[in-house]
């Protein structure tokens, strides 16, 4: 299922096969972005490598099968290995006259014990079971061996034995492919396992932990699991194999359940055996608390800017006319359809504002040429106006509000590079937005807001934030300090580079040592 | 031939052990050639023994014996047929001559009728490939026999508003996720509360819900504005699709075209009540008459509320008159007396 840097896939980054021995420092492991997602998680990795140029790196990516798509990123020198892992990529047909190992019981057992509850005590009983098998059975061919059919229905008279077998058989085979290629993939040697998220890499990180008795982190910028339960919850492609109704509390375990369980599961795993789990901001910690993270690991290390780039940008004067911006994709994510509403309703107050969305539009056309007709409809040609892709620093200085309006975030840097240049913001209570505008409740000293957080999807809530400070210079030139000094005192890259130096420092230094897992009792 | 009813349940492919090592029951031509193969060996051996030829002649009467079963193994392979008893015999003849045709008579005593157990197990494979729809009375009888249907002893759902209000964390999630999965614009009122849950993890599961229920909503007053010209204003039909638009013009998740069209529709849809005649209220079902007077209440029409109160009693009574007056300072759209004898 893995395929080794020495065979890199199509369209792989090559790395230096002679290298895979080596021990690097910290060895990245990361599910479904890097280097073939620009933008994001994938974006930050790129810096986190690039900012630590003493460090050496060696990076596993996690991926659904392999792939011709290219990668959006050059890797650095200080990578000594790039690998792959594939996920769904279902292993090798069986031989013929394969060795059947005398009892699979006991693996079945440990599997379901894993996706059921989790920990790092029942990923160790997984591993030590899934090693004895290997002794038989390949690993490469496991998955679509008898073998697997006997798991498989060991696990079905363990967890739903009321449940209809056909659906249980696929979601297994889907849900589990994923667990027996993490658990058969070949570890990088590494000093330290940095995984960007729990899930599989999760897992991965976890077991690496356990086999090598070196420290495992974890920094999660959005929450992983919440990601996949409100995926899962809302999922049409999961079949609903017991009627439930609108029962919250039925006890009958069905597919979806199993699903949510497992990662959750996988995710308690990954914080039990990480001995450290940052994160962005605090608002995520909570989640992080409720799925298992103990508060001695926790640790917050926000994104940062660099503010040289913002340092010259001027705030803008009267000689324009009162503009917002909305600067991002325009995808729904970003509610763009609610920036341009908000358009509409501050047109009735303020004839002659301006409203600029910048970003890229062809990522989701259609949901553009929406957008587009809902300018229109609203008589807001000559207000709205897509710039398409364009170099921010161009505009700063002839805005006046900068406005976010996603349904969804984690630490968006616009709201950072706005503060950077003193453009006051308004936005949506997503991810850290609160935090970044209106300061944590600890801040020393309390800068006061840089701007106004509103509601999800309240398009008057927006126009009624940004007319206040466009009516307002003085205030629109207060809160613009404020997210300034903000910035300048918590999110600066130099900060974030120096957290991850310590950090990486500490764990290359901490002795090996194999945790004393007992297998978990089912 | 229709596939066996497998219940979609079963784990395990059906059992081919039933009579230890099965070959499936021949056909009459089949155990005919077996038998005239065993003959012929037979006469070829008693031949030898008797020393009525030499023994080269033997083994050519023997390797054509063989020959021939060769071609009727390969006849029925090409035919679509079960090979593995023509095979057997082949194979047993070629190697031990006359005891080894003796041999393949036994093995069809041995032998059982596979048929059905093979069409079984077809069933079960193309099943568990998926390659075939289970007919809704197999899912039903699935349901039923593993006690996947509704379990209707279990406590009435809470309301959805409640539970996003005070409901625990995973039981927040899972009214969202049923919220998404089965919408409804009676929903929109805990989406919305939702939306503003102190809860970070409420809130973006709950904007993810609204984007995908946006869709939906757009999907809603389409449908309206174009069926909305053959509903009769006033009509049960007509109010329940104007209630819904207007509960999505609440919700604030319309795009503000939609919104301004979604009124239009809503106010041409709705108007009608006050405009309610006696005789098509009278011909409205309980729940829709009642429906027209809970919204004539929310709306505080209680004149209009009134007049269609008072229709009901007289519609209930089964003996009563309808007249109309003229009376000049009437103000009523709807003016209506009777009274039952």
């Amino acid at each position: 299922m893995q395929q080794l840097a020495t065979v890199p896939s199509r369209g792989a980054p090559k790395v230096d096969a002679r290298a895979n021995d080596a021990i690097s420092d910290v060895c990245i492991i990361v599910e479904g972005c890097y280097p073939y997602v620009p933008g994001g998680v994938s974006a930050w990795i790129d810096w986190l490598i690039k900012t630590q140029p003493d460090t050496s790196f060696s990076i596993v990516t996690l991926w659904p099968r392999p792939t011709t798509q290219a990668p959006r990123y050059q890797l650095p020198a200080n990578v000594m290995s790039f690998q792959h892992l594939y996920l769904q990529d279902f292993g090798e047909r069986p031989v013929i006259r394969q060795r059947r190992p005398a009892d699979t019981d006991a693996f079945a057992d440990a599997l379901a014990g894993l996706i059921n509850h989790g920990g790092a005590a029942q990923l160790a009983s997984v591993m030590a079971t899934f090693k004895a098998i290997s002794g038989t059975v390949e690993p490469q061919v496991m998955f679509n061996s008898p073998v697997a059919w006997e798991i498989v229905r060991r696990m079905y008279d363990a967890t739903m034995p009321y449940a209809s077998f056909l659906d249980y058989f696929w979601a297994w085979r889907a849900l589990l492919g994923g667990l027996f290629a993490t658990l058969e993939f070949e570890l990088p040697k590494a000093r330290v396992y940095h995984t960007i998220s729990t899930g599989y890499a999760g897992v991965l990180a976890a077991r690496a932990a356990i086999e090598t008795g070196r420290p495992a982190v974890l920094t999660e910028h959005g929450i992983y699991t919440n990601e996949r339960r409100i995926e899962l919850l809302m999922a049409d492609w999961l079949a609903d194999t017991v009627e439930k109704g609108h029962a919250l509390h039925d006890p009958r375990l069905d597919l979806r359940d199993m699903w949510i369980h497992a990662f959750e599961a996988y995710a308690r795993t990954c914080y039990e055996a990480c001995g450290d789990v940052v994160t962005l901001y605090e608002d995520n910690q909570r989640a992080q608390r409720v799925l298992g993270a103990t508060e001695p690991k926790l640790l917050v290390i926000a994104n940062g800017i660099d503010l040289e780039r913002f340092s010259n940008i001027k705030a803008a004067g009267d000689d324009v006319p009162p503009t917002m911006a909305l600067i991002g994709r325009v995808v729904p994510i970003k509610d763009v359809k609610s920036f341009i509403t908000a358009a509409h309703a501050l047109k009735q107050r303020i004839p002659n504002a301006r409203a600029l969305i910048l970003g890229p539009t062809d990522e989701d056309p259609e949901y553009f040429a929406e957008c587009e007709q809902l300018v229109a409809d609203l008589e807001l040609r000559a207000t709205v106006e897509f710039t398409g892709t364009v170099n921010i620093l161009d505009y700063m200085s002839r805005i006046h509000v900068c406005v976010l309006t996603s349904l969804s975030e984690s630490q968006p840097l616009v709201v950072l590079e706005a503060g950077a240049a003193g453009i006051p913001f308004v936005a949506t209570n997503v991810g850290s937005c609160r935090e970044i505008i209106e300061g944590r409740a600890d801040e020393q000293p309390a800068l006061g807001p840089g701007g106004i957080v509103t509601d999800l999807v309240a398009p008057i809530q927006i126009a009624d934030a940004v007319a206040k400070l466009l009516a307002d210079p003085a205030l629109r030139h207060k809160y613009g300090e404020a997210l300034r000094a903000r910035v300048s005192q918590t999110y600066t890259s130099m900060q974030a580079v120096a957290a991850y130096t310590h950090l990486y420092g500490r764990l290359i230094a901490q002795p090996t040592s194999i945790a004393n897992l007992q297998p978990a009792t089912l | 031939m229709a596939a066996p009813v497998l219940p979609a349940t079963h784990p395990a492919p059906p059992s081919r052990a039933k009579g230890g090592w099965a070959v499936e029951r021949p056909n009459a031509s089949v155990v005919l050639n077996i038998m005239l193969a065993a003959t012929a060996e037979g006469l070829l051996a008693f031949g030898y023994i008797k020393a009525t030829y030499d023994w080269p002649v033997f083994l050519i009467g023997h390797v054509a014996l063989v020959g021939i079963l060769a071609l009727w193994v390969a006849a029925v392979g090409r035919a679509g047929g079960n090979a593995a008893l023509p095979l057997l015999t082949a194979i047993a003849v070629s190697a031990t001559g006359p005891i080894g045709a003796v041999a393949a008579l036994i093995t069809l005593a041995f032998s059982r009728p596979a048929l059905e157990d093979r069409l079984l197990l077809e069933a079960w494979y193309e099943r568990i490939a998926l390659a075939v729809d289970t007919d809704e009375l197999t899912q039903l009888y699935d349901l039923v026999a593993t006690g996947r249907t509704a379990d209707l002893s279990s406590e009435s759902p809470r309301s959805f508003s409640a539970i996003v209000q005070t409901g625990s964390l995973a039981d927040r999630q899972a009214t969202l996720g049923v919220i998404a999965r089965g919408f409804h614009p009676d929903y929109l009122p805990a989406l919305m509360l939702a939306l503003k849950s102190d809860e970070p993890v409420i809130r973006v599961q709950a904007a993810a819900v609204a984007t995908r229920v946006r869709i939906d909503l757009r999907r809603l007053v389409d449908r309206c504005a174009t069926s909305g010209g053959q509903l009769a204003p006033g009509s049960s039909a007509a109010i329940s699709a104007a209630n819904q638009l207007r509960a999505c013009i609440a919700s604030g998740l319309l795009d503000e075209s939609d919104r301004i069209r979604a009124g239009i529709v809503a106010d041409r849809l709705g108007t009608a009540p006050s405009r309610v005649d006696a005789v098509r209220l009278r011909a409205e079902p309980v729940a829709d008459r009642l429906s027209i007077e809970a919204m004539l209440l929310r709306e505080g029409r209680f004149g209009a509320f009134r007049i269609a109160r008072r229709i009901a009693r007289i519609s209930s009574t089964g003996l009563y008159r309808v007249r109309r007056l003229a009376r000049a300072a009437a103000p009523a759209k709807v003016d209506v007396t009777g009274g039952a004898r």
